[in-house]
């Protein structure tokens, strides 16, 4: 493990996530939120939502996020807790999030990655 | 009078400008760095021999109990330093320890490096945590870390103590003080950030008419943490 430490410039980030085409909110983020996050992200009563006070029902509620503060830092898919969250960056959340048989497919982790390096736009 | 005179001619001075702008600047940061941590009581970071120490300690506003919950939440490490980009509990050799991975960002204006470490973690008899750099699956040479966890009352006396030896080339001088900048920006933070997340924990328990959106918004209203965060903007 020694020397792994890796050394970006601060326009790595921007220049790849130029390489892919714009993701959309509407057409794309949204659909995956509807079919695998807003079950458990539902006032009053979904578990996600009792658990940390996160809904997921609309941009707003996304991009205002939890109890604990915002999980999106726009142009940042390193350090925001959505894309921590469903990549698996934090601890085994990930599988507990997807036991039920419905997990996020590599190409909707992407999309998220994708779209919050994009900026998070509401497009 | 003749001693701010004589200031001032020294700053009229062209070339002497420079040297005043940066006396104001210092004293800007010093009365800034003063006025962020309320609630700290000390931190100080130094470097010797490409060794780093760290020592923070601060009165937190929530009980012992819901601090070394936040301390110890180690899958949720990101939620009181938002510079953990990956963490982990990993089985330890050792009975009763546990092992906890991380990986750090830690940037400056001009780069981001990624740094890796595991660290062995044991609670003591006292109660405090010992974490030991495990050096062989880290990017450091060594180091070690000892949270001490006291309660106070309604409150909790936090106190972390660190030396850590990075195994990364640090560019002297100039990179020695973004490092040391960097760590002090990070701990103030992250204290603070504990005493928010603990609040938070600590609220949503005794709240019998727990409403999620009460407490996101009552903790903008609390104490130190809200003049910490914003003076770290």
């Amino acid at each position: 493990m020694k020397y792994i430490a890796s050394i970006s410039l601060v326009l790595i980030p921007f220049i790849s996530s130029c390489a892919f085409q714009q993701v959309s909110y509407q057409s794309d983020i949204s659909p995956i939120i509807n079919n695998k996050c807003i079950e458990c992200h539902t006032s009053p009563s979904g578990n996600g939502y009792q658990a940390t006070g996160l809904l997921m029902g609309s941009y707003e509620d996304l991009m205002h996020g939890s109890v604990y503060g915002p999980i999106i830092i726009a142009g940042d898919s390193q350090r925001s807790v959505l894309n921590m969250l469903v990549e698996g960056r934090a601890g085994n959340v990930r599988r507990n999030l997807h036991n039920n048989g419905n997990a996020l497919t590599d190409d909707e982790i992407k999309a998220f990655k994708v779209w919050v390096d994009q900026g998070a736009p509401d497009n | 009078m003749y001693y701010w005179c004589g200031w001032l001619s020294f700053c009229f001075n062209l070339f002497n400008i420079i040297i005043c702008l940066l006396i104001i600047f210092s004293i800007f940061l010093a009365t800034h760095s003063n006025a962020v941590a309320d609630s700290i009581t000390e931190i100080v970071v130094t470097e010797k021999d490409g060794i780093y120490q760290i020592t923070v300690s601060a009165q937190i506003a929530a009980t012992e109990k819901h601090v070394r919950q936040v301390i110890t939440d180690y899958a949720h490490a990101y939620r009181i330093n938002h510079s953990i980009i990956e963490s982990e509990v990993l089985k330890s050799p050792v009975d009763g320890n546990i092992q906890v991975r991380a990986r750090v960002l830690a940037c400056t204006p001009l780069l981001c490096i990624e740094v890796e470490r595991v660290d062995e973690v044991s609670t003591l008899k006292s109660g405090n945590i010992l974490a030991v750099i495990v050096p062989e699956k880290s990017d450091f040479r060594s180091g070690k870390a000892l949270w001490k966890i006291t309660s106070d009352g309604d409150k909790t006396q936090l106190s972390y103590w660190a030396s850590i030896e990075p195994d990364i080339f640090i560019p002297p001088i100039i990179g020695t003080r973004l490092v040391i900048d960097n760590l002090r920006d990070q701990f103030m933070a992250t204290f603070s950030r504990i005493e928010q997340v603990a609040r938070i924990n600590q609220e949503r328990e005794w709240n019998d008419s727990y409403d999620v959106t009460t407490v996101a918004n009552s903790v903008n209203d609390l104490p130190c943490i809200a003049r910490v965060d914003a003076a770290q903007r």
